[in-house]
């Protein structure tokens, strides 16, 4: 049988990165469920709100992106459209070479967008010096490696491993203490964003009504990025527009909690656009690229529920699966149960045919969805489309295996044959027996039990 | 309904089902051409495989008219929720789950025991299927078990977490099975528990294969049999 | 077709079940009386303090740097080291928020984004009288330009889910109520 991609890439994973992802996954889910408690007196009501604030979102796109384009331009903000990543990629580096034709630093705050269409590859082959300056991605960065949560993208390294990698790359004596790895990426990157003439950002939410561009985020690498360069360019999933500032506050305090199990995130950026007249600081050019990328081909299709997204990585920290295998193992920049749906919606189903049989359909993901995404539901319509386009193999034939349901006869006939079953070889067989026994008949049989009975 | 696991290994559960039901004071029917309610296929995305058994059962048990009761909430959820997602314009069939029904239906707030014999004090894990979260389950089933005087309920570390079956997905994804119901069986070692006891076999069923395999000092049960333990045969 | 168009033609139509959002979730009430209790409470939990004009005096020993309102308003000097050398910024901040210990600054006439951001430490000052209880009510007060919510220090959890305060920011907040 060939092995599902998911259950390939697991066999290989070091027990001590199965080890990481695991307690600081699970950890994040018990830091989720008390900081949203308090958060909230009902927090299944906020979570409704808040999957119908997006499904009027989604609704309403072709009002609220005219919307946020006209607010967004008496702002003083640029509005660029892209068809597809390659469009986005272009857009982005014509600003790059108008505002710094001789290359230098780009600086960049953590952003799944530019992940989603490999930015930094085009960037750097173009001649900039693309800097990441998240910590965690900084380290991604540094090891040539990819992010494997969309929150914390180094969940699934050691403190060790960084260490190594800090002293490789020359920031400073040896040291596996985080504060001062942090002080070390801290006092590294400050050269950088001086030097950048352009910073690039994604964006949280974008609001229509005001034009005014969400940029939430910890470390405040993220507002260097986006005060420090002459230009900062933003680039946004076309989801992501909401339609009014007073829809803020829940959503803000539902991804603090949902993401990092905060109250609230340490720094909400609120742009309105570039530097007045009368202020000191901050960008003299801001840029929203606003992408699609296969969006609107999912708004029109069966996930489109997917598009409710927040980005707030829960459903990854609650997966049991993703507790077992990192993000790598979904090979897509959205990894976890969110991956395993909007991977193959974005790019096709024929390029991840499987990724949707790597669940158990436990529903755990649904259940601390701030958004209410019934992700379940789509792995099951994802497998379906699988199968009716015949891009996955089933092991077990169920056409046969149904034919012998629609009868009482022929199902009585095929459990009197099911202890001959345990001598034949079967793929699926296989699998289960390869880690654990296979189950065998205990106790009374029921049927005969009840026939004696009656 | 029985279940497909309880007809091929695990009769005992569906006869405890069935004498936990007339305890109750319910009048049991079983149709004995029943088969499976298609959740297999259904969920290894063989939808046109899952209508056939799908239409089967309603042919069968759903045609009755009566509540249908089944000593799981995987299959429950399967005809309750799933049918309508193959049948567009479906209302939610009637069937619930064995714990669901005790309590929510019949209204009973602990089990009447009418053993003599009392069986020994027993520490007991209760794994939740994540189905059973799926359709609406409070701790019902735990309720009635923890109404016996001879047992102790004892919590353990990540009780919510799957087991890591998901049906074909154990034996497709068979390692990172494994390693999520090893978690649950550290974790419930780990609570000092002398066995398992939950309401979905295909969990224990898994968790067994487990228990086995590792030569593990545990045992699992379904919550029917406990039940029907405290009945004077 | 220029992308502008392609995207909004595939948007197709406004949808049918279109709506407006309903009110707002409910959230906690807050009492109205000891905001700036449950402030102090929270800007402590997250590694933040509350400050007095004499421990002012004693940060200020330090290179740092205040804008023009501040130092008007603190009856100091304007200005100080370059932003970038500063080890202490020193701002005045348009609103606390209760429930969350957050402050609110927007830029203005004069002001400096970085003031906030660039230092190791960063001192705000906040009228007594400018607290609110929520974030929504906050929200419903907010300026036009650019503005930033903070809620404590700089912090990552990045490396192995440990907690380390002052990465890019100020590790250090202090808030002084005037």
């Amino acid at each position: 049988m060939n092995r599902p991609s998911v259950e390939k890439f697991a066999r290989k994973l070091p027990e001590e990165t199965t080890n990481s992802v695991r307690s600081a996954s699970v950890a994040k889910t018990g830091a989720r469920t008390v900081a949203l408690s308090e958060a909230f007196d009902d927090l299944g009501a906020a979570r409704t709100q808040a999957a119908q604030i997006k499904d009027f979102v989604l609704d309403n796109l072709p009002n609220l992106l005219p919307q946020l384009e006209l607010k967004c331009s008496l702002n003083g903000i640029e509005v660029h459209w892209a068809k597809d990543a390659a469009a986005a990629n272009k857009i982005i580096l014509d600003i790059c070479k108008t505002n710094a034709p001789d290359g230098g630093v780009v600086v960049k705050a953590k952003s799944m967008a530019t992940e989603e269409i490999h930015l930094n590859k085009y960037l750097i082959k173009a001649g900039y010096e693309v800097v990441e300056t998240d910590l965690g991605e900084f380290v991604i960065q540094i090891d040539n490696d990819t992010p494997s949560h969309i929150v914390t993208p180094i969940i699934h390294k050691t403190r060790k491993q960084v260490a190594k990698s800090f002293e490789r790359e020359g920031l400073g004596p040896y040291t596996e203490v985080p504060t001062e790895l942090a002080q070390q990426a801290r006092n590294h990157l400050r050269d950088k964003f001086r030097q950048a003439k352009i910073g690039i950002s994604g964006i949280n939410f974008a609001i229509a009504e005001s034009g005014r561009l969400v940029l939430v985020e910890n470390e405040g690498n993220n507002r260097l990025c986006t005060t420090a360069p002459d230009v900062h360019i933003a680039i946004m999933g076309l989801e992501k527009v909401l339609p009014n500032e007073t829809d803020l506050p829940l959503f803000l305090k539902l991804l603090a909690g949902s993401a990092t199990g905060q109250r609230m995130t340490t720094y909400v950026h609120m742009v309105s656009g570039p530097r007045r007249r009368d202020e000191k600081d901050g960008p003299k050019e801001v840029h929203l690229v606003i992408l699609d990328n296969g969006r609107t081909n999912i708004l029109n299709g069966p996930y489109r529920e997917i598009l409710r997204c927040i980005r707030c990585g829960a459903c990854l920290n609650v997966c049991p699966v993703y507790r077992q295998v990192s993000g790598h193992a979904y090979k897509h920049v959205y990894s976890g149960p969110l991956g395993a749906v909007l991977g193959p919606a974005l790019e096709g189903i024929e390029k991840l045919p499987d990724l949707a049989k790597a669940s158990t359909l436990c529903g755990a993901c649904e259940e601390v969805c701030p958004v209410k995404i019934p992700i379940p539901r789509m792995l099951l319509q994802l497998r379906d489309e699988a199968v009716r386009k015949g891009l996955i193999k089933e092991a077990i034939p169920w056409s046969i295996f149904a034919m012998g349901t629609t009868s009482g006869f022929r199902w009585r006939m095929g459990l009197k044959l099911l202890p001959m079953a345990g001598l034949a070889r079967h793929p699926a067989k296989a699998g289960w027996e390869e880690f654990k026994d296979l189950p065998k008949k205990e106790g009374r049989d029921f049927r005969k039990w009840w026939n004696a009975r009656s | 309904m029985l279940t497909c696991l309880c007809d091929s290994f695990y009769g005992e559960a569906g006869i405890a089902t069935v004498r936990v039901l007339e305890h109750a004071g319910c009048e049991v029917i079983f149709d004995n051409d029943q088969t499976c309610c298609g959740q297999p296929p259904f969920n290894s995305g063989d939808w046109s495989a899952a209508r056939l058994s799908a239409g089967h059962l309603m042919r069968t048990v759903l045609s009755h008219g009566d509540p249908v009761v089944t000593p799981s909430a995987s299959c429950a959820a399967m005809v309750r929720e799933c049918y309508p997602i193959l049948y567009s314009d479906m209302a939610h069939p009637k069937v619930y789950e064995l714990g669901e029904y005790l309590v929510q239906h019949l209204r009973m707030k602990s089990w009447p025991v009418t053993v003599k014999q009392k069986p020994k004090p027993v520490k007991v894990a209760f794994h939740t299927s994540c189905h059973g979260r799926g359709i609406g389950l409070r701790g019902e089933q735990q309720q009635l078990v923890a109404s016996l005087p001879w047992v102790e309920l004892v919590p353990f570390e990540q009780g919510d977490q799957c087991c890591g079956f998901g049906g074909a997905f154990a034996a497709t994804h068979g390692s990172i099975s494994a390693g999520i119901g090893m978690e649950k069986l550290k974790n419930i070692k780990d609570s000092g528990a002398d066995i398992i006891v939950g309401g979905d076999m295909g969990c224990l069923m898994q968790l067994n294969g487990l228990i086995t395999r590792h030569k593990m000092d545990l045992e699992v049960r379904h919550f029917s049999q406990l039940l029907a333990e405290a009945i004077e045969p | 077709m220029p992308d502008r168009d392609l995207i909004l033609g595939a948007l197709g139509p406004v949808g049918k079940k279109a709506r407006m959002p309903v009110a707002p979730a409910p959230l906690p009430q807050l009492p109205t009386d000891a905001l700036w209790q449950l402030f102090t409470e929270r800007i402590e939990e997250l590694g933040g303090r509350i400050g007095t004009m004499e421990d002012l005096e004693i940060i200020l020993a330090r290179p740092h740097a205040i804008d023009g309102e501040t130092a008007t308003r603190l009856g100091r000097p304007v200005g100080g080291v370059p932003i970038w050398e500063a080890e202490v910024g020193v701002t005045t901040a348009d609103l606390a928020i209760a429930e969350t210990g957050s402050l609110i600054i927007a830029t203005g006439s004069g002001k400096d984004r970085l003031l906030s951001l660039t230092p190791a430490i960063h001192v705000a000052i906040v009228p007594k009288d400018r607290i609110v209880a929520t974030i929504t009510e906050a929200f419903s007060r907010l300026s036009d330009r650019t503005t930033v919510m903070i809620t404590g220090p700089s912090r990552t959890a990045d490396i192995e889910g440990i907690l380390v305060r002052g990465v890019h920011g100020p590790g250090d907040v202090v808030v002084i109520p005037v």
